[in-house]
């Protein structure tokens, strides 16, 4: 427009130039030997001309530009109140809404009347209080954004997504913003209404929806300011809320068992520190347990929610086996303790913590190697050849004799047997029974034992040899040859006590043999 | 005609053999032995192979399980007179040990009666 007033310009100056020049040639050629008096007359004609020119052109230029201004104003309006989507100026000192085009009001269901004394906020669904639709404006106010998308409502009380950019105009005469806005509340609405999308997009989607849909974990996105801006059903059927329920609201209203104080602290940490966060809650009406994991990003955070019931269900059987063990294997003199392949204790009894506190004064620790201990230390090859053969998966015994710092050594009967989960084999059990009273009896029963083999050995060949002497002796004296009757009683005598001893020494072989066995 | 040997400690036994042998009517010369060792030497020395040998087991020094032993891993020429065992144990592993020896013939527990060992020897031709 400015370089066709400068040409407009250039061209009367050039004609007017040379209209004066010409005239004032034509009118001294014409005049030169005409009276002074008819000179003035023809200069004041051809000024008149010159004026009278001049003002129809003017005339002519202005009206033409008026029409073109008004044809301008015509097509813009036109193209406002004609544009498909919807459109509004909202004054940017005070957020009123100061023009609207049709496909807004018919989006948003108001007259032109109704809509033109609307505050931006009023847009905004009920529940929120339009603050962040004027945060979205002021942080809009010298660019225009690319496809932002806004929650409103309409007269009706309608959801609407749209949309939308919004650039600085001015409008008559002041700052204001041209919002348009894309009605997208169909697509968000249902994602399997794909008529407007773009294949690329659409398959895009699907697969993102066939991921999001395979996540077992109900999860959310919220906004910087905690409010959730998507969900997922596994979320919102957990909560028992639909997803436009909870779109919209703080994580803490749609889920109410949650510890605010908590989350905001999980939070807080993950902006903090860019890492994930974790916290577990209880639902304690349902009973229920729930992980929640939070993950921060550009836009605000991403939560999974996770149903931890059964895992925490376990987890509290596993305690309380672990407890009823720990007063099962406490509850006995034995020395019971584990490790796992790399021969860390894992587990140990009271009589463990006891004997290895006679050595030092600070009981047992999970994680320390037992080999390292006093206890152990002169046991060292048995109990490495112990363990090797027990994380082979043969259990096996060792008599050992442990040595205490403060005491004398002592006996004990060392059982090691592998400790199997699903066929893995994750370490070693050890029961150490103290034999030391047991092994002292027995070795005072063997050498009484070996006692009575003496004994029985004495009998059976030192005092039956004589014995058999005499017995044998007894058998080549024929008793009927002899005429005295008292020494044939006293050789018959001899014979019966011969083998009464005989009968005896006999009885104490066999009871001696019976110990033997 | 070949020799009866006695090894026993106890020589009340070398007499009562030999009376029974009398009784029986045996006239193989009979050589006693009253402890193993000579025995030992005696069948080392001569190479004479005697018809039989009554052996004791329970002798101070060399008993009759090392001499068992010893005939059993002589050298060249393998044991071949019959062996019995004249023995007061009444252990009877004893008993079940000798017998398992192949060179013993029988086992004879003490005191022994003139029929046990007349139906002893009854298998063997002495005369």
């Amino acid at each position: 427009m400015a370089k066709r007033g400068v040409h407009i310009a250039l061209i009367y100056t050039m004609v007017g130039v040379g209209y004066i020049v010409a005239s004032d040639y034509l009118l001294a050629e014409l005049t030169h030997s005409m009276p002074v008096l008819v000179v003035l007359q023809a200069g004041i004609v051809k000024g008149l001309i010159f004026m009278v020119l001049s003002g129809l052109l003017f005339g002519y230029f202005l009206s033409r530009g008026e029409q073109k201004l008004a044809e301008s104003r015509t097509q813009t309006m036109s193209l406002f109140e004609s544009h498909p989507d919807p459109m509004w100026v909202v004054c940017e000192s005070s957020e009123t809404i100061l023009d609207v085009n049709p496909a807004a009001l018919a989006l948003f269901e108001y007259t032109a009347e109704q809509f033109n004394n609307l505050r931006v906020a009023d847009l905004s669904p009920k529940d929120q209080d339009g603050e962040s639709q004027s945060r979205y404006i002021n942080v809009a106010a010298d660019v225009v954004t690319n496809n932002a998308i806004r929650k409103y409502q309409s007269a009706t009380g309608k959801v609407i997504w749209a949309s939308v950019r919004t650039s600085k105009i001015t409008y008559n005469g002041q700052p204001a913003h041209l919002i348009t806005g894309n009605d997208i509340t169909t697509l968000i609405e249902s994602w399997s209404d794909y008529r407007f999308a773009d294949p690329t997009i659409l398959k895009a989607l699907q697969q993102l929806q066939l991921v999001a849909d395979s996540i077992q974990d109900g999860y959310v996105f919220l906004d910087n300011s905690l409010v959730i801006t998507s969900a997922n059903q596994m979320f919102t059927s957990k909560s028992g809320l639909t997803i436009e329920d909870v779109v919209g609201t703080s994580l803490t209203e749609a889920c109410q068992w949650l510890d605010t104080y908590a989350l905001v602290n999980t939070v807080k940490a993950t902006r903090e520190t860019g890492l994930s966060g974790t916290l577990e809650a209880k639902h304690t009406s349902e009973n229920e347990w729930f992980r929640i994991v939070v993950y921060p990003n550009s836009d605000g955070f991403t939560v999974f929610v996770r149903d931890i019931t059964a895992e925490k269900s376990s987890e509290q059987r596993l305690r309380i086996e672990h407890e009823r063990l720990m007063a099962l294997i406490s509850n006995t003199d034995s020395i019971i303790f584990t490790v796992d392949r790399e021969q860390r204790l894992t587990l140990f009894n009271h009589k463990f913590a006891e004997a290895v506190f006679q050595d030092r004064p600070y009981p047992p620790m999970l994680g320390e190697y037992p080999q390292t201990l006093p206890l152990l230390s002169s046991i060292l090859e048995t109990w490495d050849e112990a363990v090797r053969i027990a994380l082979k998966g043969q259990a096996c015994t060792f008599e050992v004799q442990l040595h205490a710092r403060s005491g004398q050594g002592r006996y004990k009967l060392m059982r090691l047997a592998p400790l199997v989960i699903e066929t893995q084999i994750v370490g070693v059990g050890v029961v150490m029974q103290d034999i030391h009273d047991l092994r002292t009896s027995l070795e005072r029963l063997r050498h009484t034992n070996a006692i009575l083999s003496d004994i029985a050995q004495i009998s059976s060949h030192q005092l039956r040899g004589p014995l058999s002497s005499i017995m044998t002796l007894l058998h080549l004296i024929d008793v009927d040859k002899i005429s005295d009757q008292e020494t044939k009683e006293v050789l018959q005598q001899l014979a019966d006590i011969s083998t009464d001893v005989d009968a005896i020494l006999h009885q104490l072989v066999q009871k001696a043999q019976a110990i033997d066995a | 005609m070949r020799e009866i040997w006695i090894v026993d400690d106890d020589k009340v036994f070398h007499y009562v053999f030999k009376r029974y042998l009398r009784e029986l009517g045996v006239s193989s010369p009979v050589r006693e032995f009253t402890n193993a060792s000579e025995f030992l030497e005696a069948c080392a020395r001569n190479g004479a192979i005697p018809a039989i040998v009554l052996l004791d087991l329970n002798m101070p020094g060399v008993d009759g399980w090392k001499v068992l032993d010893q005939l059993q891993t002589q050298g060249s020429k393998p044991w071949s007179a019959p062996i019995f065992i004249i023995t007061s144990s009444i252990d009877p592993a004893d008993v079940t040990r000798a017998r398992a020896c192949p060179l013993v013939k029988q086992v004879l527990t003490k005191p022994i009666a003139l029929q046990t060992f007349a139906k002893a020897l009854a298998e063997i031709k002495l005369n």
